[in-house]
């Protein structure tokens, strides 16, 4: 047994919202199992990566091979306001270092050029997500007796520094688990934002979605084995009457087994909240491999909000969690943070809008424009087909809505 | 030999032990019926069923009233759970030789009872078991177990299970460390090489009872001493299992040695199961 003395800590913190960090920590294990967590003095930030290259075959151009990079950026951050006592002391582990003589010389300078990186290591998430999810079971067990929700199960999160182990204790009336969770310094692991970061000069759509909405929609083109999914997003300024009225879109389009397979998300207020398409663009059509989108389903699911930013080659999802009840009051909520690669597609944007449901589509809005009065609106979360008449007018083409980030 | 039973008890030890293995000896001697599953260097269960269990309770040998007999279990516990489902009240078991010659050593063990499906009809179901019968030499090299020493014993409380069930989920990890000390502090421990190492404690003392002899030796103020064991995980699931079902339970540990379960089936204490482990030298 490696007991240690827990009085000499670089961070010590007390939790009780096991049931939203269990749960959060698990969506985030899908994308990748490797984590590497950076303490800081305002939550512990966990950022993961999802990297697969694989060799592809192109009609479209000529039978050339190329290769595919899939690749995903996680980030969560729990914040300090989640934790009932949040100890954050870097300088133990400065003069731990400088005390420590067993500590070989050679080690000491590049501890002191390391600074930033003492207090970031890599874990195995997985084991630490299914300990917290057993200790916040355990709870709502203890608890169904008496209909109390407040966590009786407290879980403290010790780390000493590089090196050590990041340790969770879960304490609750009856016992407690002190769980040592071995820290690497993964050099294989470099998950970080450099060269990741959305370019926020050269933005092409950006949008807010509700996210049991999205997650349906995912959820529907999951069943149908989507392989390969566009996010087709388009923008129609009204030129017949001149009171700058615009009507915007938001459609998934999945290429399977089956087909080519079409969901518009509804363009109402309460689901879609805001999308805006830049530069003036018709429209705006990007595609990744479905199976990416797969790996944060889960996230998706535990989501309140989902916003979407697109630039030229990467698209960035930021959803907003206020999953579990558990949580303090006044918790904003858990953000988290995914950029996705985006595939290059040769497929002609007629092969997956064809030109007429287009003109369609530009025909119908003018008819619902002109007969708005007389139309019967119909209120489908999602709708499959092109041919309904059924858009509804955006007053201020969302441009005002208030962004929670 | 004839023996009627009527019983759940059985059912239940059955149903704990068989996880271990099919083939238990049953010995009925004329007090008690000993279920014992046990194999060399392996986990071993004795249970002990006291013959108040059954209405009636007849052992007639030329050994001291005492017969043995290797069976599959199994089989027993399919009839037992069909008898469970039936709306009889009554089930007897009795011991025939078989007919025809098949080996001396053969005899069937034959299960009936009867299911009343309406007023006027009732359905006798009945069974026969095919056991085979030990010798008097084999039978007495089947002994119970003996520890050396006993370093930890302390009474378990109930809810305990709650603190084994912690450890189910680590299904990669081999060897499962359970600590006792001298004042009453229970943990367990597991370990993954390079990965994890977790301890759970159990907040409450438990209750211990102190050896006579080192019990001059133990000042008030002496420090704790902690005895350890280290056992396969897979072979404590068992244990885990009894501790759900039984209410009297008392854990040993023989350091370096076995760590004996030893619980009650029910309060009335009728029902015994002892459950050995060997410790494991790493």
């Amino acid at each position: 047994m490696t007991q240690r003395l827990d009085d000499d800590f670089v961070f010590s913190a007390t939790t009780h919202s096991l049931s939203h960090i269990s749960s959060i920590l698990n969506s985030l294990t899908s994308v990748n199992s490797q984590v590497l967590i950076t303490i800081d003095e305002d939550g512990l930030n966990f950022i993961t990566e999802y990297s697969h290259i694989c060799r592809g075959m192109s009609n479209f151009s000529g039978n050339k091979r190329f290769y595919i990079l899939t690749k995903i950026i996680a980030e969560i951050t729990l914040e300090k306001s989640l934790f009932t006592t949040y100890q954050y002391n870097p300088q133990t582990k400065d003069k731990d270092n400088n005390d420590d003589t067993d500590d070989s010389d050679s080690n000491s300078d590049s501890n002191s050029i390391d600074n930033t990186n003492q207090n970031k290591f890599a874990v195995d998430l997985t084991p630490i997500a299914e300990s917290l999810s057993l200790a916040s079971k355990n709870n709502t067990q203890f608890n169904g007796n008496n209909n109390n929700y407040y966590s009786q199960t407290e879980c403290t999160i010790f780390y000493k520094g590089s090196g050590y182990p990041f340790i969770l204790i879960f304490e609750d009336n009856k016992m407690i688990e002190r769980c040592e969770f071995s820290t690497f310094i993964n050099l294989e692991l470099e998950a970080n934002n450099i060269g990741f970061e959305l370019n926020q000069n050269d933005l092409l759509v950006e949008g807010i979605i509700k996210s049991d909405v999205l997650y349906d929609a995912l959820k529907d083109l999951k069943d149908i084995n989507s392989e390969q999914i566009y996010i087709y997003a388009t923008s129609q300024q009204d030129n017949n009457n001149n009171n700058n009225k615009s009507y915007e879109r938001l459609a998934l389009i999945s290429k399977s087994e089956v087909g080519n397979s079409t969901l518009y998300l509804p363009n109402e207020k309460s689901i879609l909240e805001k999308l805006i398409i830049y530069n003036n663009d018709q429209y705006n059509l990007s595609c990744y491999e479905f199976n990416i989108f797969n790996k944060f389903l889960k996230s998706i699911k535990l989501s309140n909000k989902c916003k979407f930013k697109k630039d030229s080659n990467k698209l960035s999802l930021n959803l907003l969690s206020l999953y579990g009840f558990d949580l303090p009051k006044n918790y904003t909520g858990t953000i988290f943070d995914f950029k996705i690669l985006q595939k290059d597609f040769d497929e002609p944007i007629e092969n997956l809008i064809p030109e007429n449901e287009k003109q369609r589509l530009e025909r119908q809005d003018q008819q619902v424009e002109q007969h708005e009065q007389q139309h019967e609106q119909e209120q489908d979360n999602i709708r499959y087909n092109l041919n309904e008449n059924q858009y509804e007018e955006e007053e201020n083409g969302g441009i005002d809505v208030p962004i929670f980030i | 030999m004839k023996l009627k039973i009527y019983m759940t008890q059985l059912l239940d030890t059955l149903a704990s032990i068989i996880g271990l293995r099919k083939y238990c000896v049953l010995r009925f001697t004329p007090t008690h019926l000993n279920i014992i599953s046990a194999a060399l260097n392996e986990p071993q269960v004795w249970c002990k069923l006291s013959n108040n269990l059954f209405e009636h309770y007849e052992v007639e040998s030329l050994r001291d009233n005492t017969i043995s007999f290797e069976m599959n279990i199994e089989q027993l516990l399919q009839v037992l759970k069909q008898f469970e489902k039936s709306n009889s009240d009554k089930l007897a078991i009795r011991l025939q030789k078989k007919g025809n010659d098949s080996g001396k050593r053969s005899a069937s063990l034959a299960v009936f009872f009867d299911d009343t499906i309406s007023t006027t009809n009732t359905v006798t179901h009945t069974f026969s078991i095919s056991v085979r019968l030990l010798r008097k030499e084999s039978d007495e090299r089947i002994n119970e177990p003996e520890l050396s020493n006993v370093d930890v014993l302390m009474k378990l409380p109930p809810d305990i299970s709650s603190l084994f069930k912690r450890i189910d989920r680590y299904r990669s990890v081999n060897f499962l460390k359970i600590i006792g000390s001298k004042k009453g502090s229970l943990s367990l421990n597991v370990q993954e090489e390079n990965n994890l190492n977790v301890t759970i404690t159990w907040n409450e003392k438990l209750q211990v009872q102190q050896k006579k002899d080192s019990l001059t030796n133990i000042e008030d103020d002496e420090d704790d001493e902690n005895f350890e064991i280290l056992v396969k995980l897979k072979d404590w699931k068992l244990g885990s299992r009894i501790c759900d079902i039984c209410k009297n339970l008392v854990l040993i540990i023989s350091q370096e040695e076995a760590l004996v379960l030893h619980c009650y089936l029910d309060d009335d204490e009728s029902c015994e199961i002892i459950y050995f482990i060997s410790g494991v030298n790493q």
